[in-house]
């Protein structure tokens, strides 16, 4: 035996009969490896944005654009940006959900009853004719694929994220968020 | 002769040219495996946190309650999710003034400002509880640092500021819910 492999990264440790010509070799896999969980690539992917009574649609000029990055192993950090657009947006309608870029940990507990997966994130929602009606919202895990979100309205009581919560989403209203997981 | 290097908080070894290949490898071996646990873990360990409230009665979660936490380190950045449930008898939302306090799984680094004053801590994360009894009953709120192993909860109810307690955002009972997540720099 010249060499055995941490259990976890498979970093290769010599023992005294590997040949010390094959050290360097060694190290140098060890050092790639241990350097590329240091690095952090952004990348994009389009979440899918559903309603569980209707799908809502984007209006003319409207986006939806979501970039992912590994922070650690299978720890995933993910913004989302969603503009409603212009003519034609549909806001569908039931408890609204965007998907994540991949499974997450069961351990996350997702849940499609509030309160009862982790929350992973928040978000601001903003309602482009009324500053008073825009808020912030914490991020829930909804599922092992999506994710939904909790509000809070003061002294007239909360809801999920939804077609008309935390207002009757219409055309070029904005929502911003942030989530980080535990990858499955 | 040998060196260790600290700054990193892995406590590397580093060997001199007085060592003899056999201490190379043996110490080259120690390192990766402190490497390889430390970074390749993607280790996720379970917690269980301690609800309570400092200086007065304490809640009690009842029969049948769930408290339960994930957390990953990445290095010292603790990322910590955490989840209860009150159970469905025997529920105490206990008493007082004082709020409710949920423990770490890591200390915080003591560099962080703890404080027991709502707004005088750090703010390490955010939060949601639920009042199962009334559905329009959900609120939002932030994680803050109650000192180097506690957290404590602030949410805005009826729009003042308000920790998290016996009686805020409402009077906890059998069913309640309360999830948060924080990310805190921890002590290795």
């Amino acid at each position: 035996m010249g060499t055995t492999t941490t259990p976890n990264l498979s970093l290769i440790k010599p023992d005294l009969s590997e040949p010390i010509p094959n050290w360097a070799t060694q190290n140098e896999s060890n050092c790639d490896t241990i350097d590329a969980f240091f690095s952090y690539t952004e990348t994009d992917y389009s979440p899918t944005w559903t309603g569980t009574g209707g799908n809502p649609s984007l209006g003319s000029g409207g986006s939806i654009s979501g970039r992912w990055a590994s922070l650690w192993p299978k720890l995933i950090r993910v913004e989302i940006q969603i503009d409603c657009g212009g003519a034609g947006f549909d806001a569908g309608s039931g408890v609204y959900e965007l998907t994540t870029p991949s499974t997450m940990n069961a351990v996350m507990d997702a849940s499609e009853s509030a309160v009862r997966g982790f929350i992973i994130g928040t978000a601001i929602c903003i309602d482009i004719n009324s500053n008073s009606n825009s808020c912030t919202m914490a991020v829930r895990a909804r599922s092992s694929t999506t994710i939904g979100g909790i509000l809070e309205l003061g002294a007239t009581g909360g809801s999920t994220w939804g077609n008309s919560s935390p207002f009757s989403w219409a055309q070029d209203d904005r929502i911003s968020l942030y989530f980080v997981y535990l990858e499955a | 002769m040998t060196t260790r290097i600290s700054n990193s908080g892995i406590d590397l070894i580093s060997t001199t040219k007085a060592n003899q290949v056999r201490n190379f490898v043996t110490y080259n071996d120690l390192n990766l495996n402190k490497i390889d646990n430390l970074i390749g873990t993607g280790v996720v360990s379970s917690f269980t946190p301690t609800l309570s409230s400092p200086q007065d009665e304490p809640p009690s979660l009842g029969d049948n309650s769930i408290i339960k936490g994930q957390w990953i380190r990445m290095i010292n950045l603790v990322f910590y999710w955490g989840r209860l449930e009150f159970g469905d008898a025997n529920v105490e939302a206990g008493s007082g003034s004082n709020w409710f306090t949920i423990t770490l799984p890591i200390p915080a680094d003591p560099g962080l400002r703890a404080d027991q004053t709502i707004g005088e801590g750090a703010t390490v994360g955010n939060c949601a509880m639920r009042d199962i009894s009334d559905v329009n009953n959900l609120q939002t709120g932030t994680v803050q640092l109650h000192s180097t192993t506690t957290v404590m909860f602030a949410t805005n109810h009826s729009n003042n500021q308000r920790a998290v307690r016996h009686n805020v955002p409402f009077t906890w009972n059998e069913g309640d819910l309360l999830a948060w997540m924080t990310v805190y720099p921890g002590v290795i």
